[in-house]
């Protein structure tokens, strides 16, 4: 079997003051899967949104997932179906962390489904989620958002590549 | 703390930190049907696995995958799962049983055209002969409306060190063109 330096640092940012917003762009297709790392917090308790697309984001329906989440003694689950800005994490002032792993994120002959897991150390949250964008175009634009309120300065986004053999 | 998100906590501090620590071993990607992907003769040289999962079966409503370690088709594993499927929590386990098992896995036929189930499974210590195995499984799919997310940590009951991992549907239909595993060697 053939072996290979495969995980790679593509960018990373630092946001130095707070931001609506955060968008990684012209992501190159030579990748596999993306993982995208983010840590940092909000400016009040809200949570973590993601767009994808290609040139663009996509800001229409085309969005589902399924969530499982817990916090103290409760756990649940649930859905975002026809979602417009899809759902990362909570987040909150203290600090978060979420990891989004993209599959085949470049692949135009499937619809993208990326897996989500993270916590949140404001609300003792934890999350974790598979969502699909029902689009086959190959991702090269994410964006990144507060629901509702700005991403702290200081918040960190890493995106790294891998490549399968 | 897990290799991997060490790993991946260290590459953000500076540069490239992980180069030659996450490899590469081996992928299969279909170009059509195939009722099972092996992974045989797999390197010692490594300290853990990483299988990285993008499946469709050809089953209507999907199906459950199918893992097994070394051709070992005895019940010597284990599994305890939790899982949402958008509305309620679903925690289950079997022990002993003949696999690691995903239940309603992967999607299938009557699922949205070109969806696929992503999975990642760490295999902890392969090649500890003093251990038995360790895994961890993160793995969903989402159908707008349906599909479901689990985490998994399952067991074989084995010290042998691995060096064959074989995953199928279990109900004996096929995983289907695009299908893709790709398994990777992680420097300890």
């Amino acid at each position: 079997m053939a072996a290979g330096s495969t995980y790679s640092t593509i960018m990373t940012n630092t946001l130095g003051s707070a931001a609506a917003s955060y968008t990684l762009s012209s992501i190159p297709s030579t990748y596999t899967d993306l993982i995208l790392v983010i840590d940092g917090s909000t400016v009040s308790n809200i949570q973590f949104r993601m767009r994808v697309g290609n040139g663009s984001v996509d800001t229409n329906s085309n969005y589902g997932g399924t969530q499982l989440y817990g916090y103290a003694t409760t756990a649940g689950s649930g859905r975002e179906t026809n979602a417009t800005n899809p759902y990362i994490g909570a987040s909150s002032t203290t600090n978060s962390t979420h990891i989004i792993q993209f599959m085949n994120y470049a692949n135009t002959n499937v619809l993208k489904t990326w897996l989500t897991k993270g916590g949140d150390m404001g609300s003792n949250q934890i999350d974790l989620s598979a969502y699909c964008w029902r689009s086959t175009s190959a991702i090269n634009t994410i964006q990144i958002s507060g629901n509702g309120g700005n991403i702290s300065s200081g918040t960190t986004f890493t995106l790294y590549g891998i490549s399968a053999a | 703390m897990s290799p991997i998100l060490t790993g991946v906590i260290a590459s953000g501090i500076s540069g490239n930190l992980l180069t030659n620590s996450f490899e590469s071993i081996a992928t299969f990607t279909l170009t059509g049907n195939s009722t099972g992907i092996t992974f045989s003769s797999i390197p010692s040289t490594y300290k853990h696995l990483q299988l990285r999962m993008f499946l469709r079966g050809d089953r209507n409503g999907g199906d459950d995958l199918n893992i097994k370690f070394n051709s070992d088709t005895g019940n010597n594993y284990s599994d305890h799962v939790m899982g949402g499927d958008g509305a309620n929590t679903a925690p289950y386990g079997q022990a002993p049983f003949g696999f690691i098992y995903s239940y309603q896995g992967f999607p299938g036929a009557g699922t949205a055209t070109g969806l696929f189930y992503g999975g990642i499974m760490d295999i902890v210590d392969y090649q500890n002969t003093s251990k038995n195995k360790t895994i961890k499984m993160f793995q969903g799919y989402d159908n707008n409306g349906g599909g479901n997310v689990q985490f998994t940590s399952g067991s074989w009951m084995n010290t042998a060190a691995i060096n064959n991992i074989s995953i199928a549907p279990r109900y004996g239909t096929n995983f289907v063109q695009y299908s893709q595993i790709a398994l990777y060697g992680i420097k300890g």
